[in-house]
């Protein structure tokens, strides 16, 4: 491959690989599992753990159901599927938090990912406009190529060359994460071919925007009503 | 130096992003497909036309109805190749209204034997369609066909998700099965075309695609949640997804159809929403990969869908509603150049009538023309320009 080919290849919106038909079908189903089940598990947490995984594992079957009988069969119709990085974050999530105690109490503790919570932030701002027509070129068509794919890797690996590692014994698990969904993508194309998709859904970008400003209220009650006055 | 920018432990972490970069973009490219040059639109008509003659009526009258299907509407056309026992399949939406839940896309051909339209069949539920997509669909509209390059029917419907139609997905279907028998003719859903980030809402389909010379095409399509904008999608000669382009910035046209001016410049008109619209005109110079505005055509429209045809050089049809605020008049107005369009042919007129969403193809040495009466049901005619062609 020539340098030219090479760019045209790497620059072109008109070679998309889209998602097998077949693994699209299979995919909508199972991610919304992953998504319902962790929000089952998260939603009875005054339950005693047995209880909570019991309560996971029947709704992750009852979403895998085939036809009308499955939520994800109604939740597609409004929402489609959700992106692989909901996805992998409510596994993690999942399996972080159904741990049993022994195992957890050795487990050292994740970074915070609010830079990588601010980057998807921005993003869905982006591509809100997008959808809106408000920028002068198409941002989601640009997701379609192989340069998006290179440029957030590429983005990944700066700001963790700089600013990742462990630090105080907690590990940096965002660049691990964006790279496990972009290998996934680049493996499957899920969810639709397009790169944004698979790296942030609208719920994903609103449940970002909530816990942003439960943050920022908390941390502004902090400053203005420190501890000790508040006592 | 354990502060320096490039600390042994930065210097490791980059040359581990490096590798995991690489590989990420390696494998990238090397799944994807080969880039394929960009093609160049065909003429429907391979002959050389002399003269912009008249157009001469050759038929007309109302394709068949499915059984106890009061309300129609959104004919689409397709020609058939000439071996073909078809001159035309014809494609609507039909049921007990718009937007009604018993509605489903209704086909009927045009038989070449007998030179009559057969009795008219469904070819697409959307209960059947939900299960093939593992989701429901509320309601069902605006079939576009189209012919690859195997002789297989590609269908573009508008499937309706949580809303109307603003919250409408373009679904891609392709027939099941081989052969021309239109009895047997059945779709099998390739996918939701992935057009917008906003769950893939509000992107609707309604005008006939273009063709190019290596057997792909262009559809043209439009967004239409709160603002109302057109985008061109590019499909292989396979029916492969091939990428998006918008065609304007403007935010209240919709409905595009593509004319060829050459076989790189092309024309896309438009249906204007606002009052006192008029057709909305957009151009490209290298086959569709970029787009710029072009100012509006001097012809009215009332918030109403157009279908244009360039059969040939310098003859290119666009069927309209052409009074500015009903769709009362439905004309087929002619253009050599794309600019200046004057009157053709008065297809339906009447009081208080509504002709509209008209459909354009060439077949069998004909213009055929089908649109909408009353929306009850599928209207059609047929103009003859063989005299002058060469």
């Amino acid at each position: 491959m020539d340098m030219t080919t090479f760019l045209n290849t790497l620059l072109s919106t008109a070679n998309p690989l889209l998602p097998d038909p077949v693994a699209m079908r299979v995919a909508l189903p199972l991610v919304w599992a992953i998504v319902l089940g962790s929000g089952a598990f998260f939603l009875a947490s005054p339950l005693a753990r047995s209880y909570r995984l019991g309560l996971s594992a029947l709704v992750v079957l009852w979403t895998l159901v085939p036809g009308s009988a499955s939520p994800a069969y109604w939740l597609g119709l409004a929402f489609q599927t959700p992106s692989l990085t909901s996805a992998v974050l409510c596994l993690g999530w999942f399996f972080r938090r159904a741990r049993p105690a022994h195992v957890a109490a050795v487990t050292p503790a994740p970074c915070s990912l609010n830079g990588l919570a601010a980057a998807g932030m921005v993003l869905g701002w982006v591509l809100l406009l997008d959808t809106l027509a408000m920028w002068p070129a198409s941002v989601y068509a640009w997701g379609f190529s192989a340069a998006a794919v290179g440029t957030v890797a590429a983005v990944v690996m700066l700001f963790w060359a700089v600013w990742g590692g462990t630090r105080a014994g907690r590990r940096g698990y965002a660049p691990w994460l964006i790279w496990g969904v972009l290998a996934l993508f680049v493996i499957s194309r899920l969810p639709t071919g397009n790169v944004w998709d698979a790296l942030i859904d609208p719920w994903l970008w609103v449940g970002l925007q909530i816990a942003w400003l439960i943050s920022a209220v908390r941390r502004w009650r902090a400053k203005r009503w420190p501890a000790t006055i508040r006592a | 130096m354990p502060n320096s920018f490039f600390s042994h432990s930065v210097r490791h972490r980059l040359l581990s992003g490096l590798l995991i970069f690489a590989a990420l973009l390696g494998l990238e490219l090397g799944l994807r497909p080969a880039l394929t040059p960009v093609a160049q639109a065909v003429w429907p008509l391979h002959g050389k036309m002399e003269t912009a003659n008249a157009l001469l009526p050759m038929g007309r009258g109302h394709i068949p109805m499915p059984a106890d299907t009061p309300a129609a509407h959104a004919s689409s056309l397709l020609a058939m190749p000439a071996a073909n026992p078809s001159a035309l399949l014809a494609f609507w939406f039909a049921g007990t209204r718009e937007s009604a839940p018993d509605v489903q896309i209704a086909a009927s051909r045009f038989d070449r034997a007998t030179q009559q339209w057969r009795a008219a069949r469904f070819v697409v539920n959307r209960h059947a369609l939900g299960e093939q997509l593992g989701f429901y669909v509320r309601r069902l509209g605006n079939p576009v066909a189209w012919l690859d390059r195997q002789g297989k029917v590609h269908l573009f419907v508008v499937a309706t998700g949580l809303g109307g139609w603003a919250a409408a997905r373009i679904v891609h279907l392709r027939q099941r099965n081989e052969g021309p028998d239109f009895e047997q003719l059945s779709f099998e859903v390739v996918r939701v075309l992935p057009l917008s980030w906003l769950w893939n809402t509000s992107f609707l389909v309604r005008t006939a695609p273009l063709s190019l010379a290596d057997g792909g095409m262009v559809l043209p399509v439009h967004f239409e949640l709160g603002i109302k904008y057109p985008v061109a999608l590019h499909f292989d000669a396979m029916g492969d997804f091939k990428g998006m382009v918008r065609i304007s910035s403007r935010k209240h046209v919709l409905q595009p159809t593509l004319v060829m001016q050459s076989e790189s410049h092309w024309l896309a008109l438009m249906r204007d929403q606002r009052p006192d619209g008029k057709v909305a005109v957009a151009q490209t110079l290298d086959c569709g990969q970029h787009w710029t505005d072009f100012p509006n055509l001097a012809l009215d429209n009332p918030d109403s869908s157009v279908a244009g045809l360039a059969v040939a050089p310098g003859h290119l049809f666009l069927a309209h509603n052409s009074s500015p605020h009903s769709r009362e008049m439905l004309d087929l107005s002619a253009s050599s150049d794309g600019q200046s369009w004057g009157l053709a042919q008065a297809l339906a007129h009447g009081a208080g009538a509504e002709y509209s969403y008209p459909a354009l193809a060439w077949a069998d040495d004909s213009l055929w023309v089908s649109y909408t009466d009353h929306r009850q049901r599928i209207a059609w005619q047929r103009f003859s320009m063989s005299p002058s062609v060469r």
